[in-house]
């Protein structure tokens, strides 16, 4: 397997250790303190930062019989006295080390912060925080105690709480482990690219953190998610728990990744590797499948839950087969980004291009700023650009063995229709003056996806391209040509990538609006929101002028 | 005569609410991004209400894909009892799963009913767990928000040499 982690991305980190005291410290006034009689010289404390790391089983189980002290790495480091104030602040380096300076004959105390902070070139702040204490961020601490004129050592653990059969103590390595996901992804970002500039990040966990829909304040987060601003990690102890889930943390993660430093234009909702969804969704789900296998490289994605977390999931991003293959399919988008980025050739997999083509592919204008919507096509569409000739006859095999067969950012001449034939085109051609009619469905006929899900799969939404040839107001109309009685079209015009105008009124079988469009190629949504177990085909128009 | 007046009435009320409603906009339905899992979820996301020291009788439905075998068990939190904790077998080729459970309540507060489930179809099985929120009585409306703090401050191991 590749996956090598450069040096580079450990020295980013390793550099940052070792701070001095700057503005915080206090003037070296000479006095007698409890520990004795202070100086204006400093000593110097030095330690590890570990936490425990809980592994999994190969059920997917969380294996607490193999608990390991692990390093927090990239952590911040303070020496503080007992009021708060604080002396010096350091980093921990890729060991978990860090070397603070020290006053003399004082009572001081570490703390460690649940916070990854790089100022400068590469940059991020990211930062573990509690949902259901007003997002306060999570730190541990040592006790105050007496500084001396020789060095010292203080190395400080964070425990898992397990008790043999329960968390019967606090969580304290909880925080510490979703921090290390992140560091994780990180290391694999700044191979690709040692200048990152990370947008922050707030990572919100709490053992109170449930898998019911609510008020995330309270604890309800429907799900380990990333809703956009943050990222929500479940601790829900003997239902879900994801804080030792390094796919879960990595996928979110991964999310983040895309929407912040990249493109999706992902309806987001339920998934899964053996469901059909709506191409955008697809794409986005499969590039956080794989992100993690890769960030990990462990290859695999792995979920624990149950009671004791004593129960689990996993499955090979190398050779996972859902029987689900295509464009529409996670499990088929993951299983092409891995097989490009990984080392091992196996089947139709020839291909070894590392995580930093990916990256750029997933920075390029070409991508971000492409016309059609974010899916396995446009992405393959935009890193062929920078592949050799052998390169792409990888790529083409890959996406074969996929049944993945239509090419360009339109993914044209496209032949696997997922079973439903309305599915393709999957970019019908509207020109100005005329209209084309768009069929939908609600999934009711296919076995993988919801029963009766309007929402976000594969045959819910059709979409339309229409050429804007002079900038004006333009009347966007649907209208319900055969199908289900009281259906309810609404309209989304895309342009680039941004939404230029949605119509969602609730009238019966039509929809209409007005929008001011500028030239160029528009994507129109067709999207049923009532969408029942019938098919049902709208005619969908655009003409110049305003109704 | 009377029942035709009310019929009218009714019919009346229907359309306008047809009318006043047939051109409303919706807001634009967004859902975050969400782990992998099996696909299932509440038919109905609403809480169970019931009134403290009761017992409820409550049917609970689930999406579901239309084939493959879903396991189901349901587990309620401290404060309340359910009458069936046993894991349920659904052909999900049949009709949509459900279960019918009876919920004994004790004190007022906010409870919760979690679902473990996994669902076998195509390959190895996947997995979700979820869960429905039970008000008993009227429970204060807010959060559980403990008092503000600037970090949550956590003890370690510590070893000085």
């Amino acid at each position: 397997m590749y996956l090598k982690i450069s040096g580079l991305a450990a020295l980013a980190l390793s550099l940052a250790c070792c701070g001095g005291g700057g503005g915080n410290s206090p003037p070296p006034v000479i006095t007698t303190t409890n520990c004795g009689t202070t100086s204006t010289e400093t000593t110097s404390i030095t330690g590890n930062i570990t936490y425990d790391f809980v592994p999994h089983h190969t059920s997917g189980a969380l294996d607490y019989g193999n608990i390991s002290a692990e390093p927090v790495r990239g952590a911040g480091v303070e020496l503080q006295y007992a009021n708060g104030n604080v002396f010096s602040s350091a980093t921990t380096d890729a060991f978990g080390r860090y070397t603070l300076q020290a006053p003399i004959n004082e009572e001081l105390r570490i703390i460690v912060k649940a916070e990854l902070r790089e100022t400068g070139t590469p940059s991020w702040q990211v930062r573990i925080t509690d949902n259901t204490q007003n997002n306060a961020p999570y730190l541990m601490q040592g006790s105050v105690s007496c500084t001396d004129e020789a060095p010292q050592s203080r190395s400080l653990h964070a425990s898992s709480g397990w008790t043999g059969s329960e968390y019967g103590n606090t969580r304290v390595a909880a925080p510490f482990a979703i921090l290390d996901s992140v560091y994780q992804s990180l290391q694999l970002l700044l191979e690709a690219d040692p200048s990152l500039s990370l947008p922050e990040l707030e990572l919100r966990w709490s053992t109170e953190n449930k898998a019911i829909n609510g008020n995330p304040a309270s604890g309800n987060i429907d799900t380990s998610s990333y809703d956009g601003i943050y990222i929500y990690i479940l601790g829900d102890e003997d239902n879900d728990t994801d804080e030792y889930d390094r796919s879960v943390v990595q996928h979110e993660f991964a999310h983040f990744i895309e929407h912040r430093l990249s493109r999706s234009d992902s309806i987001g909702g339920g998934h899964g590797p053996q469901t059909r969804t709506d191409m955008r969704v697809a794409f986005s789900e499969g590039l956080a499948n794989a992100f993690t296998a890769i960030a990990s490289a462990s290859g695999i994605y792995e979920d624990s839950y149950s009671s004791a977390q004593s129960d689990g999931f996993n499955y090979s991003l190398e050779n996972f087969n859902a029987n689900n293959f295509g464009w529409f399919s996670e499990n088929s988008v993951n299983l092409i980004l891995y097989d490009l980025v990984d080392s091992d050739d196996d089947d139709a997999d020839t291909i070894s291009l590392g995580f930093a083509p990916i990256y750029e592919t997933l920075r390029s204008p070409s991508y971000r700023d492409g016309e059609a919507l974010t899916s396995i096509y446009s992405f393959t569409n935009a890193l062929r650009s920078i592949l050799s000739v052998s390169e792409e006859i990888g790529l083409d095999d890959l996406m074969a063995s996929q049944q993945i067969f239509g090419r360009g950012a339109f993914g044209s001449d496209e032949t696997n229709d997922g079973g439903v034939s309305d599915s393709l085109p999957i970019y019908q051609s509207l020109a100005v003056g005329s209209s084309v009619t768009l069929c939908t469905a609600n999934g009711n006929n296919d076995s993988i996806n919801f029963r009766n899900d309007n929402y976000n799969g594969f045959d819910v939404r059709r979409f339309a391209s229409v050429e804007i040839n002079n900038s004006g107001d333009y009347t966007i109309e649907a209208e319900r040509a055969f199908g289900t009685l009281l259906s309810d079209p609404d309209l989304t015009v895309y342009q680039d990538g941004n939404e230029i105008a949605f119509f969602g009124s609730s009238a019966a079988d039509s929809e209409s609006g007005n929008a001011s469009l500028n030239t160029g190629l528009h994507i129109i949504e067709l999207h049923d929101f009532n969408a029942t177990t019938a098919r049902t085909c709208f005619n969908l128009s655009i003409n110049t002028g305003n109704n | 005569m009377k029942l035709l007046s009310r019929l009218v009435i009714a019919l009346t009320l229907f359309s306008s609410t047809l009318a006043l409603n047939a051109f409303a906009e919706k807001a634009k339905t967004t859902y975050q991004y969400q782990k992998p899992g099996a696909p299932i979820r509440l038919a109905e996301p609403n809480l169970i209400q019931m009134e403290p020291h009761s017992t409820k009788t409550v049917t609970i439905s689930f999406q579901t894909p239309s084939a493959g075998e879903l396991s189901i068990s349901a587990k309620p939190s401290l404060g309340i009892n359910i009458d069936d904790t046993n894991q349920h077998n659904f052909d999900l080729a049949t009709s949509p799963p459900s279960l019918t459970l009876q919920v004994d309540s004790q004190e007022e507060g906010l409870y919760n009913i979690m679902f473990q489930a996994s669902i076998s179809e195509n390959g190895p099985n996947m997995h979700r767990v979820f869960g429905i929120a039970v008000q008993v009585g009227n429970p204060p409306a807010t959060t559980k928000q403990k008092a503000s703090t600037p970090y949550v401050i956590m003890k370690a191991e510590e070893t000085i040499k």
